[in-house]
């Protein structure tokens, strides 16, 4: 069974090339372009990790949905990559080992994503089964 | 263009609570001298054997006025100022005092013929300059009128007594004539002193307003700028995935030409990224509200940035040595800040050196500063381009032949935030030879 991965991001572009870029590797794919849209589809189709996009209709979109993942027992245990170019754009840079406290990702991915780093940084955080 | 409005309608208070109470202390200071200078007077019409001032009247003038002004003293030093009003209210009561004091004083002196009832002048100024209302001025130049003319009568139907040095001549003439003298020049003063006042009160509001109203559409800008910086990062951003997986993921045979192709494409796409965060960087205020403040020791932070730049180096064959930090005890910078300065000056040191070269990190200390060296066997700038790498968007000629790509803002992002932080930075090259770049921060 190939695992499965969800992308939750409003730039239909760059679901795109990541879907090829993961189906490549022998991923499954399924995507969203929307928080709460994205948050039904994950419940139902329980992905084995979610990449999830930080601004997309407002600045902290992706926060919102990452909070309602962890809150919610029967999806908190996906592993959420974050893709952001937040670190840029307000100027905070995230600090992994202070960050983790109050926002609850396993990792941060920066735009523009270079597809081995993708590879890579999925295959670390997929739950080993 | 920033439309900057010129009403005045904004009302911004001349004063705050705290800089009138400082008006009112210096008022009690200008009474102690008042009182000594009182006290001398006295002492010279008594050496002088002038018998006809009543002594023991002036001298409890002097004890009223020195125990008012204890009193007073007292008072301020135990309240804080929170209400402009009340500290009015406490500059208005000090000059109705003062004004009774002062008429008892030009009673005792001579009343009509005493040289002090000029000093009902000096409150009339203070009055004009200190209250937001012009008729208050003018209500206190009435008083001092009203006061006076009430001495001075009582003075001539000899309800009071009329002390003076000199000869007694009191006619209704010489009243009259005195008394209009006395009113043209209050009131006239008044005026003057209060419309100039005004004049000044709008003008600074104005100023208030338009500084205010600058502010305003300056963060506006900001604000679209960054959003426009977004917008334009991420169609770009979604360009070079696309490229990226063309070259990257798909096993397609592309004729090298073609390769060759995409593989501009994709570096200039990165070009612009880099173009767009430098933008933002230099629109975005450091200390605005966005990032939390940590403070570091800088030595104990270079080797973590130098660390970060390695693999960049070795790939180049360059060599990043780190001679022993200098500390100075206490001395710390926002890390966010120190790593923009670090990361920015060793990256670009890396970019131009060629190949085999060497990139130094030095630090210094002396009793004022704390300096960082970045030094570097690179390219060089050439002299008559140097006053000009801190601009913004500028690129020496020979860096752009060295590295096509590049922003041309590192540099005057790096001086912006150096100096944000009190710092200077200088540098010193030579074509061919290599760049220092200096950063100095003061130690306290």
């Amino acid at each position: 069974m190939p695992k499965k991965i969800m992308i939750i991001d409003d730039d239909i572009d760059l679901v795109e090339a990541m879907r090829i870029t993961l189906e490549s590797d022998g991923y499954d794919v399924i995507d969203a372009q929307e928080g709460q849209k994205g948050l039904e589809i994950l419940k139902k189709e329980k992905p084995d990790l979610l990449i999830l996009d930080v601004m997309m209709g407002t600045l902290d979109e992706g926060f919102h949905v990452a909070y309602q993942i962890r809150n919610d027992e029967k999806i908190k245990d996906i592993p959420i990559l974050m893709i952001t170019a937040v670190g840029a754009q307000t100027g905070f840079k995230f600090d992994r080992q202070r960050d983790e406290d109050f926002l609850p990702v396993n990792e941060f991915i920066e735009k523009p994503i270079n597809p081995q780093v993708l590879l890579d940084t999925v295959k670390r955080n997929l739950p080993v089964a | 263009m920033p439309k900057v409005s010129l009403s005045t309608s904004i009302k911004h208070s001349f004063y705050t609570p705290n800089s009138l109470r400082r008006k009112n202390i210096w008022l009690v200071n200008l009474r102690w001298v008042s009182s000594l200078a009182l006290s001398i007077f006295i002492l010279g019409l008594f050496f002088l054997k002038l018998e006809n001032y009543p002594y023991s009247a002036l001298t409890s003038i002097v004890i009223v006025l020195v125990i008012f002004n204890s009193l007073l003293l007292f008072y301020l030093k135990k309240r804080k100022p929170k209400y402009l009003r009340t500290e009015e209210n406490i500059v208005l009561a000090q000059i109705v005092i003062d004004y009774l004091i002062l008429t008892v004083l030009t009673h005792f002196t001579g009343g009509i013929d005493s040289p002090f009832h000029l000093f009902y002048l000096f409150h009339i100024i203070i009055a004009s300059v200190i209250f937001e209302t012009k008729y208050l001025a003018f209500i206190i130049a009435a008083v001092a009128v009203g006061l006076m003319s009430m001495l001075v009568f009582m003075e001539y139907w000899q309800v009071l007594e009329h002390y003076s040095s000199g000869v007694k001549v009191y006619n209704l003439t010489d009243i009259a004539l005195a008394l209009a003298v006395f009113y043209v020049t209050i009131f006239v003063s008044t005026y003057i002193g209060a419309t100039l006042m005004m004049r000044h009160k709008k003008v600074k509001n104005l100023i208030f307003a338009q500084n205010e109203e600058l502010e305003k559409s300056e963060r506006e800008k900001m604000l679209f700028f960054r959003f426009v910086s977004h917008e334009l990062k991420s169609p770009i951003i979604a360009v070079q995935s696309a490229i990226n997986v063309v070259l990257d993921v798909m096993d397609v045979k592309l004729k090298p030409q073609a390769r060759d192709m995409l593989e501009r494409g994709r570096k200039r796409t990165l070009q612009m990224i880099e173009i767009l965060k430098d933008l933002v960087s230099l629109s975005y205020e450091e200390k605005d509200e966005k990032h939390e403040v940590e403070m570091v020791v800088p030595c104990e932070h270079i080797p973590e940035v130098v660390d970060y730049y390695r693999p960049s180096a070795v790939e180049k064959n360059i060599n990043i040595i780190e001679t022993v930090c200098k500390q100075h005890q206490g001395f710390q910078i926002d890390k966010f800040v120190f790593e923009k300065i670090i990361t920015n000056l060793i990256s670009n040191a890396v970019r131009y050196t060629p190949i085999g070269g060497k990139v130094t990190i030095k630090t210094d200390l002396d009793d004022k500063f704390w300096y960082l060296m970045v030094s570097d066997t690179g390219i060089g700038i050439p002299i008559e381009e140097q006053k000009h790498v801190f601009e913004e968007f500028y690129r020496a000629s020979n860096a752009k032949i060295f590295e096509a790509v590049g922003t041309g803002l590192g540099l005057s992002i790096i001086r912006k935030i150096v100096e944000q932080e009190n710092g200077e930075i200088f540098l010193k090259s030579k074509v061919g030879k290599g760049s220092t770049f200096t950063v100095r921060f003061p130690l306290k």
